[in-house]
């Protein structure tokens, strides 16, 4: 299986987040699976700007040319994305939902009829795009709601992704719950 | 009283989010002496000085594009600086402007959800939120094809001014379509297979050269 983990948490002193994904990763690899870990502060792309380049000038690739290529090619190459942030203000980080808009690429401008609403088309055949899962670092004040809203608003990003939302989890489980939860799917 | 309009667009002053925030300020405006104080959060400066002057405000508008499925990457750095403000007494009342390129208003439920709540975590009387989709058209077409849009947003700032907060009836007629019915979804289904539906798009891609490269996949190999 390939898994891509997409680590949105923005501070480096928060040390045990990325430790956390770390042995994620290690325990992935070590089942034979294929797992690449992607720390998105590091890595050098400005916001989306809504011009749509991605969409009407260079057809599936942002066209600044930044660090959001790597996302995309490891994303849509992946069978399974985890999504993981530490929940700032009740929601992703920013720098998670930075690269999140950066994903827009991977569909078209064309739209259909998906569910009863309007959606992008896939630019991708529909067995490229992966299945998610969601991985959440509470933090002071985090409540049950938080966390329905922002499971609410992830498994709509993913049926825009034409895919879905498998799980939302949180660190306080167990490492190995999460490498059994990915390798259920 | 002191507004602060926060346009969270990445496209800033040229955005519809700021000609839709531009007709509610001018609800605001009509009602008396109101001070208006605009951040376009696309402007490193206004990044800066937009999180001081929160606490200055008596209310603070905050507008924004809904990029796949909530708020943009650049609102959501704004919201995230605003932490130090969470449990504080007497921060300003918050008002919320949604606009979507999908027709319909449901895509913006979710989000709307999470703004009530960051009101509630912010201690702010919440004034409501404005959700309108099929907004991309806004600035592309002749502008008195907006007038009937732009005279409710009016009617909403003046809603917020007198009365602190928005009227749910004009909400929810804003709003419409909120979904569609399913046997139109059917329907809707078949016309978008016409070009002529996607025209916009394939009018720009001919215009930049790239119709050929539409499908272009260049994140996986064909084999």
């Amino acid at each position: 299986m390939k898994i891509a983990i997409l680590n949105g948490n923005p501070a480096e002193e928060n040390s045990s987040f990325d430790q956390y994904l770390r042995n994620l990763q290690g325990l992935l690899t070590g089942r034979g699976n294929q797992c690449e870990l992607l720390n998105l502060r590091e890595l050098d792309a400005g916001y989306c700007t809504g011009c749509w380049s991605c969409w009407v000038k260079t057809p599936g690739r942002c066209s600044f040319a930044d660090d959001s290529d790597l996302v995309c090619r490891a994303v849509i190459n992946s069978d399974f994305v985890l999504f993981a942030s530490p929940i700032r203000m009740g929601f992703l980080s920013a720098v998670l939902k930075k690269f999140m808009d950066k994903l827009i690429p991977l569909v078209h401008p064309y739209t259909t009829v998906v569910q009863g609403e309007a959606h992008h088309r896939c630019r991708y055949a529909a067995k490229d795009y992966p299945l998610g899962g969601l991985l959440l670092e509470k933090t002071p004040g985090t409540d049950h709601e938080d966390i329905e809203i922002i499971q609410a608003i992830q498994a709509r990003t993913m049926l825009n992704l034409r895919t879905r939302n498998v799980f939302t989890m949180l660190t306080d489980h167990a490492v190995e719950d999460v490498v059994d939860a990915i390798l259920r799917c | 009283m002191r507004y602060c309009v926060v346009n969270g667009s990445p496209r800033g002053k040229s955005g519809n989010t700021a000609i839709l925030l531009e007709s509610l300020v001018e609800g605001i405006e009509s009602t008396g002496t109101v001070e208006i104080v605009w951040f376009h959060l696309n402007d490193v400066r206004d990044r800066e000085s937009a999180p001081k002057a929160f606490r200055t405000a008596d209310v603070v508008v905050l507008g924004f594009p809904l990029y796949t499925d909530s708020m943009p990457g650049l609102t959501k750095a704004f919201i995230e600086s605003l932490a130090p403000f969470e449990g504080l007494e007497d921060n300003p009342r918050l008002a919320f402007l949604v606009q979507s390129g999908f027709p319909e208003a449901q895509h913006s439920r979710f989000v709307e959800r999470y703004l009530q709540k960051l009101a509630q975590r912010l201690n702010a009387p919440y004034a409501g939120t404005v959700i309108k989709g099929g907004c991309e058209g806004v600035r592309l077409r002749p502008q008195e094809m907006n007038q009937a849009l732009f005279k409710q947003l009016c009617e909403l700032g003046v809603d917020l001014a007198q009365g602190g907060k928005f009227d749910q009836a004009r909400l929810e007629n804003l709003a419409k379509p909120e979904h569609y019915p399913r046997f139109l979804a059917t329907l809707f289904q078949l016309v978008l297979l016409l070009p002529v539906t996607q025209a916009y798009w394939i009018n720009q891609l001919k215009k930049n050269g790239a119709y050929d490269a539409r499908n272009a996949r260049p994140f996986v190999s064909e084999n």
